[in-house]
Protein backbone atom coordinates (compact mmCIF):
# COMPACT_ATOMS: atom_id res chain seq x y z
CA UNK A 1 0.00 0.00 0.00
CA UNK A 2 2.82 2.35 0.92
CA UNK A 3 4.63 1.62 -2.33
CA UNK A 4 1.43 2.40 -4.31
CA UNK A 5 1.18 5.83 -2.63
CA UNK A 6 4.80 6.58 -3.47
CA UNK A 7 4.18 5.51 -7.05
CA UNK A 8 1.14 7.80 -7.42
CA UNK A 9 2.94 10.76 -5.87
CA UNK A 10 5.90 10.17 -8.18
CA UNK A 11 3.63 10.19 -11.21
CA UNK A 12 2.03 13.50 -10.09
CA UNK A 13 5.46 15.04 -9.44
CA UNK A 14 6.88 13.97 -12.81
CA UNK A 15 3.74 15.10 -14.63
CA UNK A 16 3.94 18.52 -13.02
CA UNK A 17 7.59 18.82 -13.95
CA UNK A 18 6.86 18.23 -17.63
CA UNK A 19 3.50 20.07 -17.77
CA UNK A 20 3.48 22.71 -20.54
CA UNK A 21 2.91 26.20 -19.07
CA UNK A 22 -0.36 27.58 -20.34
CA UNK A 23 -2.46 30.70 -20.22
CA UNK A 24 -6.21 30.74 -20.60
CA UNK A 25 -8.15 33.92 -21.16
CA UNK A 26 -11.48 34.30 -19.45
CA UNK A 27 -13.70 37.13 -20.63
CA UNK A 28 -16.68 37.60 -18.41
CA UNK A 29 -19.74 36.42 -20.27
CA UNK A 30 -22.01 38.87 -18.51
CA UNK A 31 -19.77 41.72 -19.53
CA UNK A 32 -21.84 44.80 -20.19
CA UNK A 33 -21.17 46.98 -23.15
CA UNK A 34 -20.64 49.86 -20.79
CA UNK A 35 -17.96 48.00 -18.82
CA UNK A 36 -16.23 47.06 -22.02
CA UNK A 37 -16.44 50.63 -23.29
CA UNK A 38 -14.74 51.76 -20.10
CA UNK A 39 -12.06 49.16 -20.56
CA UNK A 40 -11.44 49.69 -24.25
CA UNK A 41 -11.14 53.44 -23.97
CA UNK A 42 -9.14 53.66 -20.77
CA UNK A 43 -5.40 53.89 -20.73
CA UNK A 44 -5.29 52.49 -17.23
CA UNK A 45 -5.87 48.79 -16.78
CA UNK A 46 -6.06 49.03 -13.02
CA UNK A 47 -8.77 51.65 -13.15
CA UNK A 48 -10.85 49.78 -15.69
CA UNK A 49 -13.67 47.50 -14.68
CA UNK A 50 -12.85 43.80 -14.49
CA UNK A 51 -13.21 42.63 -18.05
CA UNK A 52 -10.89 39.65 -18.34
CA UNK A 53 -8.83 37.27 -16.22
CA UNK A 54 -5.91 35.12 -17.26
CA UNK A 55 -5.61 31.67 -15.80
CA UNK A 56 -1.88 31.00 -15.79
CA UNK A 57 -0.72 27.49 -15.24
CA UNK A 58 3.07 27.57 -14.77
CA UNK A 59 3.68 26.53 -11.19
CA UNK A 60 6.58 28.24 -9.49
CA UNK A 61 7.79 29.80 -12.69
CA UNK A 62 8.58 33.46 -13.22
CA UNK A 63 6.72 34.63 -16.29
CA UNK A 64 5.94 37.71 -18.32
CA UNK A 65 2.50 38.43 -19.70
CA UNK A 66 1.71 40.53 -22.75
CA UNK A 67 -1.80 41.62 -23.69
CA UNK A 68 -3.20 43.05 -26.92
CA UNK A 69 -6.52 44.80 -27.46
CA UNK A 70 -7.44 45.09 -31.13
CA UNK A 71 -10.48 46.57 -32.81
CA UNK A 72 -12.17 45.95 -36.13
CA UNK A 73 -14.60 48.69 -37.05
CA UNK A 74 -17.96 47.69 -38.55
CA UNK A 75 -17.33 47.22 -42.26
CA UNK A 76 -13.52 47.10 -41.91
CA UNK A 77 -11.57 44.02 -42.97
CA UNK A 78 -8.65 44.10 -40.53
CA UNK A 79 -8.07 44.48 -36.84
CA UNK A 80 -5.99 47.42 -35.63
CA UNK A 81 -4.30 47.62 -32.25
CA UNK A 82 -5.96 49.91 -29.76
CA UNK A 83 -3.59 49.15 -26.91
CA UNK A 84 -1.06 46.67 -25.63
CA UNK A 85 0.89 46.16 -22.43
CA UNK A 86 3.71 43.94 -21.22
CA UNK A 87 4.44 43.16 -17.58
CA UNK A 88 7.66 42.84 -15.71
CA UNK A 89 8.52 39.25 -14.69
CA UNK A 90 6.31 37.94 -11.89
CA UNK A 91 5.79 34.65 -10.14
CA UNK A 92 3.01 33.00 -12.09
CA UNK A 93 -0.47 33.29 -10.70
CA UNK A 94 -3.96 33.82 -11.98
CA UNK A 95 -4.68 37.49 -12.49
CA UNK A 96 -7.25 39.87 -13.86
CA UNK A 97 -6.82 43.11 -15.76
CA UNK A 98 -7.41 45.19 -12.66
CA UNK A 99 -4.55 43.34 -10.88
CA UNK A 100 -2.06 44.51 -13.46
CA UNK A 101 0.04 47.32 -12.06
CA UNK A 102 -0.31 45.96 -8.53
CA UNK A 103 2.62 45.21 -6.26
CA UNK A 104 3.69 41.90 -7.75
CA UNK A 105 2.58 42.43 -11.36
CA UNK A 106 4.15 45.62 -12.64
CA UNK A 107 3.75 47.04 -16.13
CA UNK A 108 7.05 47.21 -18.01
CA UNK A 109 5.75 48.97 -21.10
CA UNK A 110 2.44 49.87 -22.67
CA UNK A 111 0.96 51.58 -25.70
CA UNK A 112 -2.39 53.15 -26.47
CA UNK A 113 -3.56 54.52 -29.79
CA UNK A 114 -5.25 57.68 -28.59
CA UNK A 115 -6.85 58.42 -31.97
CA UNK A 116 -8.58 55.05 -32.01
CA UNK A 117 -9.60 55.40 -28.38
CA UNK A 118 -11.15 58.79 -29.16
CA UNK A 119 -12.93 57.26 -32.15
CA UNK A 120 -14.32 54.54 -29.90
CA UNK A 121 -15.45 57.11 -27.39
CA UNK A 122 -17.27 59.02 -30.10
CA UNK A 123 -19.34 55.92 -30.83
CA UNK A 124 -20.43 56.01 -27.22
CA UNK A 125 -20.46 52.26 -26.82
CA UNK A 126 -18.51 49.31 -28.20
CA UNK A 127 -19.06 48.93 -31.90
CA UNK A 128 -17.64 46.25 -34.16
CA UNK A 129 -15.28 43.45 -33.10
CA UNK A 130 -12.75 43.56 -30.30
CA UNK A 131 -10.02 40.93 -29.98
CA UNK A 132 -8.25 40.35 -26.71
CA UNK A 133 -5.07 38.27 -26.83
CA UNK A 134 -2.79 37.34 -23.94
CA UNK A 135 0.67 35.88 -24.37
CA UNK A 136 2.67 34.06 -21.71
CA UNK A 137 6.46 34.35 -21.98
CA UNK A 138 9.26 33.04 -19.84
CA UNK A 139 11.06 35.46 -17.53
CA UNK A 140 13.32 36.70 -20.35
CA UNK A 141 10.18 37.61 -22.36
CA UNK A 142 11.91 36.03 -25.35
CA UNK A 143 10.29 32.60 -25.39
CA UNK A 144 6.56 32.36 -25.93
CA UNK A 145 5.11 29.66 -23.69
CA UNK A 146 1.43 29.96 -24.50
CA UNK A 147 -1.24 32.33 -25.76
CA UNK A 148 -4.99 32.62 -25.87
CA UNK A 149 -7.43 34.92 -27.62
CA UNK A 150 -11.08 35.87 -27.45
CA UNK A 151 -13.15 37.97 -29.83
CA UNK A 152 -16.07 40.06 -28.65
CA UNK A 153 -18.57 41.19 -31.23
CA UNK A 154 -20.77 44.22 -30.70
CA UNK A 155 -22.84 44.43 -33.82
CA UNK A 156 -25.32 47.00 -32.68
CA UNK A 157 -23.80 50.37 -33.45
CA UNK A 158 -26.57 52.27 -31.68
CA UNK A 159 -25.51 55.14 -29.49
CA UNK A 160 -25.62 54.81 -25.77
CA UNK A 161 -25.83 58.54 -25.31
CA UNK A 162 -28.28 59.77 -27.91
CA UNK A 163 -29.59 63.27 -28.38
CA UNK A 164 -33.37 63.09 -28.66
CA UNK A 165 -33.79 66.78 -29.33
CA UNK A 166 -32.84 68.96 -31.20
CA UNK A 167 -32.95 66.77 -34.29
CA UNK A 168 -30.52 66.92 -37.13
CA UNK A 169 -31.44 69.31 -39.96
CA UNK A 170 -34.53 70.68 -38.20
CA UNK A 171 -35.16 74.39 -37.73
CA UNK A 172 -36.05 75.74 -34.30
CA UNK A 173 -37.16 78.97 -32.77
CA UNK A 174 -34.31 80.62 -30.90
CA UNK A 175 -36.23 80.70 -27.65
CA UNK A 176 -37.57 77.20 -27.78
CA UNK A 177 -34.76 74.70 -28.08
CA UNK A 178 -35.05 71.96 -25.53
CA UNK A 179 -31.97 69.76 -25.48
CA UNK A 180 -32.95 66.22 -24.48
CA UNK A 181 -30.85 63.07 -24.40
CA UNK A 182 -31.04 59.47 -23.27
CA UNK A 183 -29.60 58.70 -19.85
CA UNK A 184 -26.69 56.32 -19.57
CA UNK A 185 -25.89 54.22 -16.58
CA UNK A 186 -22.94 55.27 -14.48
CA UNK A 187 -23.12 58.93 -15.51
CA UNK A 188 -22.32 61.44 -12.75
CA UNK A 189 -22.74 64.62 -14.82
CA UNK A 190 -23.70 65.62 -18.31
CA UNK A 191 -21.99 68.32 -20.35
CA UNK A 192 -23.23 70.36 -23.29
CA UNK A 193 -21.08 71.85 -25.98
CA UNK A 194 -22.54 73.93 -28.82
CA UNK A 195 -21.07 76.17 -31.50
CA UNK A 196 -22.02 78.02 -34.65
CA UNK A 197 -21.24 76.30 -37.91
CA UNK A 198 -20.42 79.26 -40.08
CA UNK A 199 -18.98 77.30 -42.99
CA UNK A 200 -21.15 74.49 -44.40
CA UNK A 201 -17.98 72.81 -45.68
CA UNK A 202 -16.74 72.40 -42.13
CA UNK A 203 -17.26 68.97 -40.66
CA UNK A 204 -19.52 68.87 -37.62
CA UNK A 205 -16.52 67.98 -35.44
CA UNK A 206 -14.50 70.90 -36.76
CA UNK A 207 -17.39 73.28 -36.23
CA UNK A 208 -17.81 72.06 -32.68
CA UNK A 209 -14.14 72.25 -31.80
CA UNK A 210 -13.12 75.38 -33.69
CA UNK A 211 -16.22 77.54 -33.76
CA UNK A 212 -16.80 80.22 -31.15
CA UNK A 213 -18.65 78.28 -28.47
CA UNK A 214 -22.25 79.10 -27.68
CA UNK A 215 -22.03 76.69 -24.79
CA UNK A 216 -18.55 75.72 -23.76
CA UNK A 217 -18.70 72.24 -22.31
CA UNK A 218 -21.11 73.35 -19.62
CA UNK A 219 -21.73 70.94 -16.75
CA UNK A 220 -25.51 70.70 -16.45
CA UNK A 221 -25.55 68.12 -13.68
CA UNK A 222 -27.42 64.86 -13.67
CA UNK A 223 -30.39 65.89 -15.81
CA UNK A 224 -31.43 64.62 -19.21
CA UNK A 225 -32.98 67.80 -20.61
CA UNK A 226 -32.30 71.49 -20.49
CA UNK A 227 -33.46 74.57 -22.33
CA UNK A 228 -30.56 75.72 -24.49
CA UNK A 229 -31.43 79.34 -23.75
CA UNK A 230 -30.68 78.81 -20.06
CA UNK A 231 -27.05 77.88 -20.69
CA UNK A 232 -26.16 80.05 -23.67
CA UNK A 233 -22.97 82.07 -23.31
CA UNK A 234 -23.87 84.29 -26.25
CA UNK A 235 -27.00 84.96 -28.25
CA UNK A 236 -28.12 82.69 -31.08
CA UNK A 237 -28.05 84.35 -34.46
CA UNK A 238 -31.31 84.04 -36.44
CA UNK A 239 -30.76 81.89 -39.51
CA UNK A 240 -27.53 80.37 -38.17
CA UNK A 241 -26.63 76.68 -38.08
CA UNK A 242 -25.69 75.20 -34.74
CA UNK A 243 -23.74 72.04 -33.86
CA UNK A 244 -24.29 70.46 -30.47
CA UNK A 245 -22.93 67.51 -28.54
CA UNK A 246 -23.77 66.05 -25.15
CA UNK A 247 -21.26 64.09 -23.14
CA UNK A 248 -21.53 62.11 -19.94
CA UNK A 249 -18.92 61.82 -17.28
CA UNK A 250 -18.64 58.24 -16.07
CA UNK A 251 -17.41 58.02 -12.54
CA UNK A 252 -14.12 56.26 -12.03
CA UNK A 253 -10.54 56.70 -10.88
CA UNK A 254 -8.78 59.93 -11.83
CA UNK A 255 -12.05 61.82 -12.26
CA UNK A 256 -13.78 59.39 -14.57
CA UNK A 257 -14.14 59.50 -18.32
CA UNK A 258 -16.41 60.95 -20.94
CA UNK A 259 -18.84 59.18 -23.22
CA UNK A 260 -19.88 61.40 -26.12
CA UNK A 261 -23.10 61.56 -28.10
CA UNK A 262 -23.15 62.04 -31.83
CA UNK A 263 -23.03 65.67 -32.95
CA UNK A 264 -26.32 67.10 -34.18
CA UNK A 265 -26.67 70.12 -36.42
CA UNK A 266 -29.80 72.24 -36.63
CA UNK A 267 -30.80 75.74 -37.65
CA UNK A 268 -32.35 78.77 -36.01
CA UNK A 269 -35.39 80.39 -37.57
CA UNK A 270 -34.93 83.85 -38.95
CA UNK A 271 -38.21 85.69 -38.30
CA UNK A 272 -37.28 88.17 -41.02
CA UNK A 273 -36.94 85.46 -43.64
CA UNK A 274 -39.54 84.86 -46.30
CA UNK A 275 -39.61 81.19 -45.34
CA UNK A 276 -40.59 82.00 -41.76
CA UNK A 277 -43.28 84.38 -42.92
CA UNK A 278 -44.64 81.64 -45.16
CA UNK A 279 -44.77 79.30 -42.15
CA UNK A 280 -46.80 81.86 -40.21
CA UNK A 281 -49.23 82.18 -43.11
CA UNK A 282 -49.52 78.40 -43.46
CA UNK A 283 -50.21 78.01 -39.74
CA UNK A 284 -52.90 80.67 -39.86
CA UNK A 285 -54.52 79.03 -42.87
CA UNK A 286 -54.49 75.54 -41.44
CA UNK A 287 -55.90 76.69 -38.09
CA UNK A 288 -58.70 78.53 -39.86
CA UNK A 289 -59.54 75.38 -41.82
CA UNK A 290 -60.17 73.63 -38.51
CA UNK A 291 -62.92 76.04 -37.55
CA UNK A 292 -63.09 78.65 -34.84
CA UNK A 293 -60.96 77.86 -31.80
CA UNK A 294 -59.05 79.86 -29.21
CA UNK A 295 -55.65 78.84 -30.51
CA UNK A 296 -56.51 80.15 -33.97
CA UNK A 297 -57.86 83.37 -32.50
CA UNK A 298 -54.75 84.02 -30.39
CA UNK A 299 -52.52 83.40 -33.36
CA UNK A 300 -54.62 85.47 -35.73
CA UNK A 301 -54.61 88.39 -33.28
CA UNK A 302 -50.82 88.25 -33.01
CA UNK A 303 -50.98 87.30 -29.34
CA UNK A 304 -49.12 84.05 -29.83
CA UNK A 305 -45.40 84.14 -30.53
CA UNK A 306 -44.24 80.86 -32.15
CA UNK A 307 -40.85 81.26 -30.46
CA UNK A 308 -42.58 80.91 -27.12
CA UNK A 309 -44.53 77.75 -27.73
CA UNK A 310 -43.42 74.22 -27.02
CA UNK A 311 -44.98 71.36 -28.95
CA UNK A 312 -45.00 67.72 -27.90
CA UNK A 313 -46.67 64.60 -29.14
CA UNK A 314 -48.59 62.40 -26.72
CA UNK A 315 -45.51 60.20 -26.23
CA UNK A 316 -43.46 63.23 -25.19
CA UNK A 317 -41.57 63.62 -28.45
CA UNK A 318 -40.88 67.22 -29.29
CA UNK A 319 -42.16 68.64 -32.56
CA UNK A 320 -40.86 71.77 -34.22
CA UNK A 321 -43.23 74.51 -35.29
CA UNK A 322 -42.68 73.48 -38.89
CA UNK A 323 -43.40 69.81 -38.11
CA UNK A 324 -46.65 70.81 -36.41
CA UNK A 325 -47.75 72.77 -39.48
CA UNK A 326 -46.83 69.88 -41.80
CA UNK A 327 -48.70 67.43 -39.58
CA UNK A 328 -51.89 69.47 -39.40
CA UNK A 329 -51.83 70.16 -43.14
CA UNK A 330 -51.41 66.45 -43.88
CA UNK A 331 -54.04 65.36 -41.35
CA UNK A 332 -56.57 68.17 -41.44
CA UNK A 333 -59.39 65.70 -42.06
CA UNK A 334 -58.36 63.64 -39.06
CA UNK A 335 -58.20 66.53 -36.59
CA UNK A 336 -61.05 66.10 -34.14
CA UNK A 337 -60.88 69.22 -32.01
CA UNK A 338 -58.58 71.77 -30.38
CA UNK A 339 -59.20 72.37 -26.70
CA UNK A 340 -57.53 74.40 -23.99
CA UNK A 341 -56.61 72.46 -20.86
CA UNK B 1 -77.59 22.83 8.83
CA UNK B 2 -80.31 20.92 6.98
CA UNK B 3 -81.91 24.23 5.98
CA UNK B 4 -78.62 25.50 4.69
CA UNK B 5 -78.16 22.41 2.49
CA UNK B 6 -81.65 22.90 1.08
CA UNK B 7 -80.94 26.55 0.37
CA UNK B 8 -77.70 25.73 -1.48
CA UNK B 9 -79.45 23.02 -3.54
CA UNK B 10 -82.22 25.43 -4.56
CA UNK B 11 -79.66 28.07 -5.45
CA UNK B 12 -77.66 25.66 -7.65
CA UNK B 13 -80.81 24.37 -9.34
CA UNK B 14 -82.02 27.86 -10.11
CA UNK B 15 -78.59 28.76 -11.55
CA UNK B 16 -78.66 25.68 -13.81
CA UNK B 17 -82.18 26.46 -15.00
CA UNK B 18 -81.19 30.06 -15.79
CA UNK B 19 -78.07 28.95 -17.68
CA UNK B 20 -80.02 26.65 -19.98
CA UNK B 21 -82.74 29.15 -20.82
CA UNK B 22 -83.22 29.33 -24.62
CA UNK B 23 -82.64 32.63 -26.45
CA UNK B 24 -85.62 34.91 -26.03
CA UNK B 25 -88.32 34.41 -28.61
CA UNK B 26 -88.63 38.14 -29.03
CA UNK B 27 -85.88 38.99 -31.52
CA UNK B 28 -85.75 42.57 -30.37
CA UNK B 29 -84.18 41.40 -27.12
CA UNK B 30 -81.31 39.64 -28.89
CA UNK B 31 -77.93 41.26 -28.26
CA UNK B 32 -76.45 41.63 -31.71
CA UNK B 33 -73.36 43.71 -31.16
CA UNK B 34 -71.42 45.80 -28.71
CA UNK B 35 -70.04 49.31 -29.11
CA UNK B 36 -66.33 49.03 -28.43
CA UNK B 37 -65.22 52.57 -28.96
CA UNK B 38 -66.87 55.97 -29.00
CA UNK B 39 -65.11 59.09 -30.23
CA UNK B 40 -66.91 62.39 -29.78
CA UNK B 41 -70.61 62.48 -30.72
CA UNK B 42 -72.20 59.03 -31.00
CA UNK B 43 -75.84 58.26 -30.22
CA UNK B 44 -78.07 55.21 -30.38
CA UNK B 45 -81.74 54.41 -30.03
CA UNK B 46 -84.25 51.60 -29.99
CA UNK B 47 -87.19 51.68 -32.43
CA UNK B 48 -89.42 53.06 -29.71
CA UNK B 49 -87.07 55.40 -27.84
CA UNK B 50 -85.28 58.70 -28.41
CA UNK B 51 -81.59 59.08 -29.23
CA UNK B 52 -79.30 58.75 -26.25
CA UNK B 53 -75.56 59.26 -25.94
CA UNK B 54 -73.63 56.06 -26.51
CA UNK B 55 -70.94 54.93 -24.14
CA UNK B 56 -68.33 52.26 -24.75
CA UNK B 57 -69.62 48.75 -23.98
CA UNK B 58 -73.18 49.65 -24.94
CA UNK B 59 -75.02 46.54 -26.13
CA UNK B 60 -76.91 46.91 -29.38
CA UNK B 61 -79.95 44.76 -29.88
CA UNK B 62 -81.52 43.93 -33.19
CA UNK B 63 -83.27 46.92 -34.81
CA UNK B 64 -81.22 49.40 -32.76
CA UNK B 65 -79.93 52.43 -34.60
CA UNK B 66 -76.61 54.19 -34.11
CA UNK B 67 -75.50 57.52 -35.54
CA UNK B 68 -72.30 59.51 -35.47
CA UNK B 69 -71.94 63.27 -35.58
CA UNK B 70 -69.31 65.42 -37.20
CA UNK B 71 -65.70 64.28 -36.57
CA UNK B 72 -67.04 61.30 -34.66
CA UNK B 73 -66.39 57.57 -34.85
CA UNK B 74 -67.87 54.42 -33.35
CA UNK B 75 -66.46 50.92 -33.44
CA UNK B 76 -69.07 48.16 -33.26
CA UNK B 77 -68.29 44.48 -32.84
CA UNK B 78 -70.61 41.60 -33.57
CA UNK B 79 -70.78 38.38 -31.60
CA UNK B 80 -68.75 36.54 -34.27
CA UNK B 81 -65.88 39.06 -33.97
CA UNK B 82 -66.72 41.00 -37.14
CA UNK B 83 -66.42 44.74 -36.70
CA UNK B 84 -67.70 47.95 -38.19
CA UNK B 85 -65.91 51.28 -37.94
CA UNK B 86 -68.65 53.80 -38.36
CA UNK B 87 -67.25 57.11 -39.60
CA UNK B 88 -68.60 60.63 -39.12
CA UNK B 89 -72.15 61.68 -40.06
CA UNK B 90 -73.32 58.12 -40.56
CA UNK B 91 -76.47 56.34 -39.49
CA UNK B 92 -76.78 52.57 -39.32
CA UNK B 93 -79.35 50.07 -38.12
CA UNK B 94 -78.25 46.72 -36.76
CA UNK B 95 -80.30 43.60 -37.38
CA UNK B 96 -79.37 40.17 -36.11
CA UNK B 97 -81.56 37.14 -36.35
CA UNK B 98 -80.70 33.76 -34.87
CA UNK B 99 -82.10 31.39 -37.45
CA UNK B 100 -82.52 27.70 -36.91
CA UNK B 101 -79.16 27.06 -38.52
CA UNK B 102 -76.91 30.04 -38.24
CA UNK B 103 -76.89 33.73 -37.49
CA UNK B 104 -77.98 36.44 -39.92
CA UNK B 105 -76.38 39.84 -39.42
CA UNK B 106 -77.65 42.70 -41.49
CA UNK B 107 -76.39 46.25 -41.12
CA UNK B 108 -78.41 48.89 -42.87
CA UNK B 109 -76.52 52.07 -43.63
CA UNK B 110 -78.75 54.99 -44.61
CA UNK B 111 -76.04 57.54 -45.21
CA UNK B 112 -72.35 57.95 -44.43
CA UNK B 113 -69.21 55.87 -44.42
CA UNK B 114 -68.33 52.66 -42.72
CA UNK B 115 -65.45 50.22 -42.74
CA UNK B 116 -66.20 46.51 -42.36
CA UNK B 117 -63.87 43.77 -41.22
CA UNK B 118 -65.93 40.62 -41.39
CA UNK B 119 -64.74 37.35 -39.93
CA UNK B 120 -65.01 34.30 -42.15
CA UNK B 121 -68.65 33.27 -41.91
CA UNK B 122 -69.82 29.75 -41.12
CA UNK B 123 -71.78 28.14 -43.93
CA UNK B 124 -75.11 28.83 -42.25
CA UNK B 125 -74.20 32.39 -41.19
CA UNK B 126 -74.62 35.51 -43.26
CA UNK B 127 -73.23 39.03 -43.01
CA UNK B 128 -75.10 41.53 -45.11
CA UNK B 129 -74.77 45.26 -45.59
CA UNK B 130 -77.82 46.98 -46.98
CA UNK B 131 -77.81 50.51 -48.40
CA UNK B 132 -80.74 52.44 -49.89
CA UNK B 133 -79.73 51.17 -53.34
CA UNK B 134 -77.92 47.86 -52.82
CA UNK B 135 -77.41 44.79 -50.77
CA UNK B 136 -73.94 43.29 -50.29
CA UNK B 137 -73.28 39.78 -48.99
CA UNK B 138 -69.93 39.47 -47.30
CA UNK B 139 -67.89 36.44 -46.29
CA UNK B 140 -64.53 37.00 -44.59
CA UNK B 141 -63.89 40.34 -46.20
CA UNK B 142 -62.60 43.79 -45.36
CA UNK B 143 -63.50 46.96 -47.11
CA UNK B 144 -65.31 50.22 -47.02
CA UNK B 145 -68.76 51.45 -47.97
CA UNK B 146 -69.78 55.03 -48.70
CA UNK B 147 -73.43 55.97 -49.15
CA UNK B 148 -74.04 59.50 -50.41
CA UNK B 149 -77.05 61.63 -49.56
CA UNK B 150 -78.93 60.31 -52.62
CA UNK B 151 -78.39 56.74 -51.50
CA UNK B 152 -75.85 55.86 -54.21
CA UNK B 153 -73.32 53.36 -52.96
CA UNK B 154 -69.58 53.02 -53.37
CA UNK B 155 -68.19 49.71 -52.18
CA UNK B 156 -64.39 49.28 -51.89
CA UNK B 157 -63.16 45.71 -51.33
CA UNK B 158 -59.68 45.39 -49.77
CA UNK B 159 -59.62 41.65 -49.10
CA UNK B 160 -61.96 38.78 -49.92
CA UNK B 161 -65.03 38.89 -52.15
CA UNK B 162 -68.40 40.65 -51.92
CA UNK B 163 -71.52 39.80 -53.89
CA UNK B 164 -73.48 42.95 -54.61
CA UNK B 165 -76.98 43.45 -56.00
CA UNK B 166 -78.89 46.62 -56.81
CA UNK B 167 -82.28 46.83 -55.14
CA UNK B 168 -84.15 48.96 -57.69
CA UNK B 169 -84.25 49.81 -61.39
CA UNK B 170 -82.06 47.53 -63.51
CA UNK B 171 -81.29 45.46 -60.41
CA UNK B 172 -77.89 44.52 -61.75
CA UNK B 173 -75.60 42.35 -59.67
CA UNK B 174 -71.92 41.45 -59.60
CA UNK B 175 -69.03 40.05 -57.63
CA UNK B 176 -66.44 42.50 -56.36
CA UNK B 177 -63.00 41.07 -55.69
CA UNK B 178 -60.14 42.45 -53.61
CA UNK B 179 -58.62 45.58 -55.13
CA UNK B 180 -61.84 46.50 -56.91
CA UNK B 181 -64.61 48.96 -56.18
CA UNK B 182 -68.24 48.91 -57.18
CA UNK B 183 -70.58 51.84 -57.69
CA UNK B 184 -74.33 51.26 -57.53
CA UNK B 185 -76.40 54.17 -58.82
CA UNK B 186 -80.04 55.09 -58.44
CA UNK B 187 -80.92 53.37 -61.72
CA UNK B 188 -79.81 50.04 -60.35
CA UNK B 189 -76.63 49.80 -62.43
CA UNK B 190 -73.65 48.07 -60.86
CA UNK B 191 -70.22 49.06 -62.22
CA UNK B 192 -67.08 47.33 -61.04
CA UNK B 193 -63.59 48.80 -61.61
CA UNK B 194 -60.15 48.67 -60.08
CA UNK B 195 -60.10 50.77 -56.94
CA UNK B 196 -58.69 54.24 -57.47
CA UNK B 197 -55.95 55.62 -55.24
CA UNK B 198 -58.59 57.84 -53.64
CA UNK B 199 -60.82 54.82 -52.88
CA UNK B 200 -57.93 52.93 -51.33
CA UNK B 201 -56.81 55.94 -49.30
CA UNK B 202 -60.29 56.41 -47.96
CA UNK B 203 -60.53 52.73 -47.06
CA UNK B 204 -57.15 52.88 -45.31
CA UNK B 205 -58.06 56.08 -43.48
CA UNK B 206 -61.24 54.47 -42.24
CA UNK B 207 -59.03 52.37 -39.97
CA UNK B 208 -58.15 55.45 -37.93
CA UNK B 209 -60.01 54.94 -34.69
CA UNK B 210 -57.31 55.80 -32.19
CA UNK B 211 -57.65 59.21 -30.58
CA UNK B 212 -54.33 60.93 -29.91
CA UNK B 213 -53.24 64.47 -29.22
CA UNK B 214 -50.47 66.98 -29.69
CA UNK B 215 -49.83 69.33 -26.81
CA UNK B 216 -49.00 72.96 -27.48
CA UNK B 217 -47.72 74.87 -24.47
CA UNK B 218 -48.05 78.61 -24.81
CA UNK B 219 -47.75 81.52 -22.38
CA UNK B 220 -51.56 81.77 -22.67
CA UNK B 221 -52.12 78.17 -21.59
CA UNK B 222 -51.84 74.62 -22.87
CA UNK B 223 -53.80 73.52 -25.92
CA UNK B 224 -54.40 70.00 -27.16
CA UNK B 225 -54.97 69.15 -30.80
CA UNK B 226 -56.84 65.85 -30.83
CA UNK B 227 -56.62 63.74 -33.97
CA UNK B 228 -57.47 60.29 -35.26
CA UNK B 229 -54.61 57.89 -35.74
CA UNK B 230 -54.32 54.27 -36.79
CA UNK B 231 -54.76 51.65 -34.09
Amino acid sequence: MKSLKIFVLSIIFVTSLFAQPSIRLIVFPELTTMDFANFATLNDLQGAPRVFCAEINAPNQTVVMKGDVEWKKVGASDFVTIAWFITRPFLSRNLCNDDIGNVDVRIYDHYANTDLIKENMRFGKPTGEYRLTVYLYDSTSQNLLSSDTRTLIFLNPAQTLTIINPRTNQTYDAGNILVEWTPISGASDYYIKASDRSDPNQSLEEALQRGIPLVNDRNVGLVTSINLRDILERELRPGSEIVLQVSANIQGPAGGRRIYSEIVNFSIFNPESQYYQQLITRFNNVLNRLGENELARLFRDGQLDPSKIQIRKEDGTIMTFEELINFIEMNANNILRIVKD
Amino acid sequence: MKNLKLLVTILILSLIITAFQPLPNNPSAYNAAIVLKVIQDVKHKKPTTNWINTKPATQLETADQLKTGSKSVAVVRFVDGSSLRVRENTTITIFADKKERGLLKNTKIDVGKMRFDVEKQQEEDEFIITTPTAVATIRGTSGFVNVDENGQTLLVVETGVVDVRALFGAQQSGTVEAGNSSFINLEGNVTINSSTEQDLNEARNSMRTNEKYIQIQTPQGTFRVYYLDFE
